[in-house]
């Protein structure tokens, strides 16, 4: 698994060098070097420091921020097709800066960043109320929790346009938040101030890790093995808050990643999630920051957002995920299921 | 958009009260004299009106037009304002939404001194909104009208008119004042646009001749350069001698985009710029970035400043970009 770990940082670096390479303005290998020296041109300065490092760093700490918060709410749902966007954490945060802008007035990235915590909170909750209620079993069914999460998103939604047929002003803000993007260096102001709760985050994401690989057996085998069923709840809710909420104020609501880039490391971990957290965060940063580099070459001299780009590659891979699901849920002979490698890990360990 | 059936059965007995007392009304009138039968004439010819060939087809305007609502709020607007129509309606304009004040916005206050109201929000069409303030005429892009056509016929006449893309504003204006018998005014203000042009033209002559001049939209995503805007219309007008990238527009007809990276590769043969930025936080964040000031020009202080409310309209926006552009050379 170290080597796994190591391929995957040494991928990440890689993917975050062409990043810095690549653009719709093409300087030689010496150009790029000598902006880090102060030896190129000022045009080549302000593209490369001003602009590409920025949303490279963006791109890793973003991407792996969703992904990580992506793979907590399909472990502490039990469901595999659940991400922060499909369960209403991001719409929560989106409507939660609509208002912002539109009844406060606020402005800068600093200020949206409370709101877009706020917004993933209540988000959060209403899902996670929602979906129990609406479940008549005990362990959350995936259908009922995706309904509930549609609902909510739905709900959201539907404030999040009211708020913006009232006032257009609001619209032209919030485009960032609907689409997402890398360019500008907006979200890099934002990343100043909110890279604390991300670190928070992901520290709340490793320590809790082990006790997910117990709640993947069922919240009463979980109990029994002495783990604080309740309190693990409380520190993913707290986890996801953080990490959606800050990559949110950071990059705007960007789909799929949350969603897909958990499933890409899932196989190489076994449903380890000690190890699938650090994996996903690499997954995720390589996934934003392809979709970005794809973006910035696909029509040149133009760009195409990030966000729209992951759209069009995470649609399929949501669609590809929703078969799997489906066949494997039809097998009823498959010898390994993921609750089955959770009570092997658990009971080996 | 929803049309209650309730609603439209309740017009369609309005008005078939109305046709029943139009039609005794009429029956009275036989059997009164001679001054009788010649005023009943002339009520006919009002309601024979004008007609006149629009995008969408024939269209019959009564001779007396009491209320006007326009639709879109851009050209529409413009033209209805300009040419002195009642106007009693027009979508509402969000406060704050530009930064910089409307071309409209004196023109728009008169007509609100006079009644006129703000019916709903822009492209959130409310027919019922329209019907109760009675227009006599309603006057829209024709995109907007065509898909609710019918339904707003039924209220009143609907004077279908283009967009930057379709026709000129001058084709326009000429529509509207044929339609409601203000041809001359229409004329007077092409004509009094025209004079104007002229006017900047041989003032700025050499400098017109010698600088290369850019319509530039820009935000965080990048730049833009659009040949139909009414700006851009206005810049050829005047004989501006485009950049490379806004020739590129004009020669293919269509937009042309740049990722942030080409800000300055892009534009950096243009001598003048008309900046293109809508509210302040996106033009402070332009003039903060290092390849914005690079810019020859911006570097020279060629640079004036305009917003999305120049890329439509009628004469009274057109001349409002004829500033603009005379601002502009006025940097030289």
């Amino acid at each position: 698994m170290l080597v796994v770990g190591v391929l995957a940082l040494a991928a990440v670096l890689a993917v975050a060098t062409l990043s810095i390479f690549v653009g719709t303005r093409q300087f030689d290998p010496a150009t790029v070097f000598g902006a880090f020296t102060g030896t190129a041109g000022e045009e080549a300065h302000a593209i490369i420091l001003g602009q590409r490092v920025p949303r490279t760093i963006l791109g890793i700490v973003g991407g792996a921020a969703l992904a990580v918060g992506g793979a907590l709410v399909q472990a502490h749902t039990r469901n595999p097709l659940a991400d922060p966007g499909l369960l209403g954490v991001t719409a929560g945060s989106a409507l939660a800066v609509v208002l912002a802008i539109s009844l406060l007035g606020v402005t800068t990235p600093a200020g949206y960043l409370w709101f877009a915590f706020a917004g993933a909170l209540v988000g959060t909750v209403l899902v996670a109320v929602f979906g129990s209620v609406a479940t008549r079993r005990r362990d959350a069914g995936p259908a009922s929790l995706v309904l509930a999460g549609a609902a909510v998103s739905a709900l959201l939604g539907a404030v999040t346009g009211v708020m913006l047929l009232l006032d257009t002003a609001t619209l032209d803000v919030y485009r960032f938040w609907t689409v997402g993007s890398l360019a500008g260096g907006r979200g890099f102001e934002a990343l100043g101030v909110v890279w604390p709760f991300l670190v928070l985050g992901l520290l709340l994401a490793l320590v809790q890790a082990p006790a997910l690989n117990a709640l993947a057996l069922g919240d009463d085998i979980a109990q029994s093995l002495g783990r604080n069923v309740a309190g693990t709840r409380m520190l993913g809710l707290a986890a996801i808050v953080l990490l959606v909420g800050g990559a949110v104020a950071c990059i705007g609501s960007l789909g799929f990643v949350g969603l897909v880039a958990p499933h890409l490391v899932r196989r190489l971990c076994r449903d380890d999630q000690r190890a699938l957290v650090p994996l996903a965060a690499a997954a995720g940063a390589l996934l934003v920051l392809v979709a970005d580099i794809l973006g910035r070459v696909a029509v040149a001299p133009n760009e195409i957002p990030v966000g729209i780009t992951l759209g069009v590659l995470g649609g399929p891979a949501f669609l590809v995920l929703v078969v799997r699901s489906a066949r494997r849920r039809s097998s009823r002979r498959r010898p390994a299921t993921p609750q089955a490698t959770a009570a092997r890990r658990v009971v080996s360990s | 958009m929803s049309r209650p059936s309730a609603d439209r059965r309740t017009t369609r007995l309005l008005n078939a009260l109305a046709a029943s007392a139009a039609t005794i009304a009429l029956l009275a009138g036989c059997t009164s004299g001679a001054a009788a039968d010649a005023d009943a004439d002339a009520d006919s010819a009002d309601r024979a009106g004008r007609t006149v060939d629009t995008i969408l087809g024939e269209v019959t305007v009564p001779e007396q037009i009491d209320a006007v609502v326009v639709i879109e709020g851009r050209r529409d607007l413009d033209i209805a304002l300009a040419l002195g129509l009642p106007v009693v309606g027009f979508p509402i304009e969000e406060e704050g939404a530009l930064e910089l004040e409307s071309p409209l916005a004196d023109a728009r206050a008169e007509a609100e001194a006079n009644g006129a109201t703000g019916l709903f929000i822009a492209d959130e069409i409310n027919i019922e909104a329209i019907a109760e303030a009675a227009p006599s005429l309603i006057i829209s892009r024709s995109d907007d009208v065509e898909p609710i056509f019918d339904e707003l016929s039924a209220i009143a006449p609907v004077l279908a008119i283009g967009e930057q893309d379709v026709s000129t504003w001058q084709d326009d204006l000429l529509l509207v004042g044929e339609a409601t018998g203000t041809t001359d005014t229409a004329e007077a203000l092409i004509a009094e646009y025209e004079a104007r042009v002229a006017e900047v033209s041989a003032s700025y002559a050499d400098v017109i001749a010698s600088k290369l001049v850019v319509p530039l939209g820009t935000d965080a995503e990048g730049s833009q350069v659009r040949p139909n805007r009414l700006l851009s219309n206005v810049l050829q007008d005047v004989g501006a001698q485009p950049s490379a990238a806004f020739a590129e527009s004009i020669e293919t007809g269509e937009g042309v985009e740049f990722g942030p990276e080409q800000l300055l590769d892009a534009h950096k043969d243009a001598d003048g710029i008309v900046a293109l930025v809508n509210v302040a936080d996106e033009w402070a964040a332009t003039q903060a970035n290092p390849l914005w000031t690079q810019l020859p020009a911006v570097a020279a202080g060629h640079v004036v400043r305009s917003d999305k409310s120049t890329h439509e309209g009628g004469p009274i926006t057109a001349l409002h970009a004829l500033d603009v552009v005379e601002a502009l050379y006025a940097t030289f």
